[in-house]
């Protein structure tokens, strides 16, 4: 049965009227005629855009948890010392440094009439209190780790001293730190965002709050923090370094990575870092290809294997699975291009890489051989832990028919990030697990000695449960060992002696697609992001280009 | 009118209770420590138990509950574990971004909906009327994030009549184009529901008896048919509202949008206690309040209502 047809007239009035509304609300929502305009890049070239994935923890260095705090916080305050791009360290606060022959106590003069952004002079005693701040326990800051080598500061972190004995002025100018115990790369530690130096006045001006109201010597004063939307920098007129190229720095809020991709399109966005989804998009664009540059990641990317547990605490077991996968032909079809082969922890490029060291080779028949030789002829099954979303599963599903091959059955757990660190942690014991490792500082150290050093619990790096006692021998060593090339000949056998244990199947140094606008002048990615002051980089007007 | 506010508003108070016993109850039975994600890598056991003290973990749980309770009757959320800032000064900055954007699409969404859905009604089993329905098949099966990133890209990067993403100065015009994905989004429900509404309402008796009267068409359709299907369509309209006051994440994320849905999303992925309890909270009496205004509108549309 068809209803009754009503009157055309009555429903075209009707039409009228909701268009009218429609328009109204749109016309509200700022769609006006006079309004349209570009949204795109205004060409101020004084103004850098960048984007952050998600919102910086506060800019307190004590407070510095993530790569994107270090970031922030390097931008506003100055260390000690600090990274070149490089990684190489290079003097910052301090004009120079000695240290006396036993590696104990270390002596720092500062560069002279130092001002901070609030207009307070620079003195030695800042130095001291900003380290002592960190190691308090009152502040409960999560990266006390990186002084508390510094003699006395267990105690004074434990409540049990007024002071850290090690920390001491001599004279305004003159900072003097004095070691529990050798540490060659204590230099490296100082260049962390951790140990940047900050104004005592805006400390006690704003306790728990100075992460917002940031003071320091630094290039760069945060001029505007709008929650989730963006941080703003405008250029310190006081610093003592070489004054930034450009004016302003402004880092949007973009958790999406399709959305920051839009953004960089429409011209809002200096560079953008390359995914899996979008490289070969901007390697074939006619704009873009040839503004990508890669840039090699000071991180590891590998499949961890519990030592500790059977089977995998049988060494031929290990070296088995490390047979079993063809890691280059995973990588090919998962990174093209985005990555080097790992044989070892510690990236190329660094003094402890073992390019002598020649890995496991891909050999199936070899890996059945050694499970069968350690008791296994038929294989056996294993959990592999791995991080919801992104590129761990792309890797464990090949990973997992690789090993089936050899007999192995992989059951792959896939667990959101807090509970996948909860597994893999100190409370969890997984068969294996897919991991990365991203370097603090540019020093070997800072993979061998807490990836493997057997008294680390999983929390701090050593999640493959690993212990030797050559290989912790070895690792206390290049901590005494103030000689580089001495030092470099001790990390060289410490990753050997590690990887012939094989306490992990390595996968990847990760090489990251970077794209910019050819606007761009003399920007480059850091090896270590928290060096990166934002002082060398500038923008012009692309050459033909209105 | 005031008794039924009243019973409400006392009702309410129990479900809001056991929002938060729920809420707090789920975040300490999900894996995951909190303090490990605070700390980071590397963090020694001192500092671990030096931080879990100072956010009162090391308390029974039902004093962490009770705590937090007293905290909240005094009107302090809190602060964020992961940034330090006080909740409800979070909550604050983001309401205006969600508000924006939940008004947007719902003015959208209501003069698309209605209007294609009592259009089509009207046109009951004709040609357009299969058209409308197959594209409204269609639209409500399109994930909003294609569409989301499409219009992104043809409205944004490619004819810039808005901006890409984001909130800008927080003008309106930064709301538009989120606001309209999300508003036909929501309309094609609307116009669904308003249809199939308004074609039972056509058929009934009074419709009928108005007709015989001789009533002009117009009226017939609108002061008969038109009121009487609005009160179904009202329940409806409220629940979309008071879903888009408490964010839609997948917008907000998407066009960049830092609003309550986002907010509460990262807050969980964090097991930041705090915002998480802030927002579950104000999600509920977000949720108590616009069913409230719902069964108000409601008592204003249909006089039965009001008598009862």
């Amino acid at each position: 049965m068809r209803s009754s047809r009503p009157g055309r007239k009555g429903t075209r009035w009707v039409a009228v009227a909701l268009a009218a509304i429609l328009l109204v609300v749109l016309g509200l929502a700022g769609l006006g005629p006079c309004r349209l305009g570009p949204a795109g890049r205004t060409h101020d070239y004084r103004t850098w855009h960048g984007a952050l994935a998600f919102e910086p923890g506060p800019l307190d260095p004590a407070r510095a948890a993530t790569v994107t705090d270090g970031a922030m916080i390097s931008l506003v305050y100055s260390n000690l010392l600090s990274f070149d791009a490089d990684g190489s360290l290079v003097c910052d606060l301090a004009s120079d440094w000695e240290v006396t022959p036993d590696g104990l106590v270390y002596t720092f003069h500062l560069r002279p009439g130092v001002r901070f952004q609030d207009g307070t002079s620079l003195e030695a005693s800042d130095v001291v209190f900003s380290f002592t701040r960190i190691l308090d326990p009152r502040v409960g800051s999560c990266r006390a780790w990186v002084l508390d080598g510094i003699l006395g500061a267990r105690e004074f972190l434990a409540g049990q001293a007024d002071s850290v004995a090690g920390l001491q002025a001599p004279d305004p100018l003159t900072v003097r730190v004095t070691l529990e115990k050798p540490l060659a790369h204590f230099p490296a530690l100082l260049a962390m965002p951790a140990a940047a130096v900050v104004s005592p006045e805006a400390a006690a001006r704003w306790g728990p709050d100075l992460g917002y109201h940031p003071v320091g010597t630094g290039p760069w004063r945060l001029v505007e923090w709008r929650e989730g939307v963006r941080l703003a920098f405008k250029r310190n007129p006081d610093y003592f370094g070489t004054p930034p190229r450009l004016e302003r720095l402004v880092f949007r809020i973009i958790p999406d990575a399709t959305t920051r991709q839009a953004e960089f399109e429409a011209g809002n966005l200096e560079v953008l870092v390359l995914g899996e989804e979008n490289a070969d998009y901007f390697a074939r664009h006619p704009r873009y290809r040839d503004r990508l540059v890669r840039v090699p990641e000071l991180a590891v990317v590998y499949m961890c294997l519990n030592c500790s547990k059977p089977p995998l605490d049988n060494v031929l077991v290990r070296r088995a699975l490390n047979h079993a996968i063809d890691r280059r032909a995973i990588l090919e079809a998962v990174r093209p291009g985005r990555y080097i082969l790992a044989d070892g922890s510690v990236p190329p490029g660094l003094a402890g890489h073992e390019s002598a060291w020649p890995g496991y080779a891909y050999d199936p028949s070899l890996a059945r051989t050694l499970l069968a030789r350690a008791g296994y002829p038929d294989g056996f099954e294993m959990d592999l832990v791995i991080r919801a979303g992104g590129l761990a599963v792309f890797l464990a599903e090949p990973i997992q028919a690789e090993l089936a091959r050899a007999g192995v059955r992989l059951r792959i757990v896939q667990l959101e990030t807090q509970a996948f660190f909860a597994a893999v942690g100190d409370s969890g014991n997984p068969d294996s697990c897919l991991l990365s490792w991203v370097a603090d500082y540019a020093d070997p150290e800072n993979f061998l000695f807490p990836l493997f050093y057997s008294k680390n619990p999983p929390s701090a790096g050593n999640t493959a449960r690993f212990a030797d006692p050559v290989v912790d021998r070895l690792l206390e060593e290049i901590h005494r060992e103030m000689d580089p090339v001495r030092r470099a000949v001790l990390c060289q056998a410490a990753e050997r002696a590690v990887f012939e244990q094989a306490p992990w199947v390595p996968l990847f140094f990760p090489v990251d697609l970077v794209v910019c606008q050819p606007e761009v002048r003399g920007w480059r990615v850091w090896s270590v992001a928290s060096g990166n002051k934002m002082t060398e980089v500038w923008l012009e007007p692309a050459g033909g280009e209105p | 009118m005031v008794g039924l506010v009243l019973r409400r508003l006392l009702a309410a108070v129990p479900v809001l209770l056991a929002v938060t016993v729920l809420t707090f109850a789920l975040l300490h039975l999900v894996p995951g420590d909190p303090v490990k994600a605070l700390v980071g890598e590397r963090a020694s056991p001192e500092t671990i138990a030096n931080v879990r003290r100072e956010l009162g973990l090391d308390l029974p749980l039902h004093q962490q509950y009770l705590r937090w309770l007293g905290r909240v009757l005094r009107g302090d959320l809190g602060r964020s574990w992961l940034t330090g800032r006080k909740v409800s000064e979070s909550l604050a900055s983001r309401l205006p971004v969600t508000l924006r954007l939940a008004l947007t699409a719902f003015a959208v969404s209501v003069v698309v909906g209605l209007s294609v859905g009592v259009w089509a009604a009207l046109r009951q089993n004709t040609v357009a009327d299969h058209l409308v329905r197959v594209a409204l098949l269609l639209a409500a099966s399109v994930p909003v994030f294609v569409v989301a990133t499409g219009a992104m890209y043809v409205f944004g990067v490619r004819l810039r009549l808005v901006p890409v993403s984001g909130v800008g100065d927080g003008s309106f015009r930064h709301f538009v184009l989120p606001g309209t994905v999300l508003g036909l989004y929501l309309s094609v429900y609307q116009a669904r529901m308003t249809r199939s509404v308004m074609l039972e309402t056509i058929r009934q008796d009074y419709v009928r008896t108005a007709r015989a009267k001789g009533l002009p068409e117009m009226v017939v359709l609108w002061k008969h048919a038109f009121r009487n299907a609005l009160l179904t369509v009202v329940t409806l309209l409220g629940g979309s509202l008071s879903n888009l006051l408490v964010g839609s994440t997948l917008t907000e994320t998407l066009f960049n949008l830092p609003g309550i849905g986002r907010f509460t999303v990262d807050a969980a992925y964090a097991r930041d206690l705090p915002a998480v309890m802030g927002a579950f909270l104000f999600q509920a009496v977000v949720f108590v309040g616009a069913n409230l205004v719902v069964d108000m509108v409601y008592s204003l549309v249909d006089p039965r209502v009001r008598v009862g």
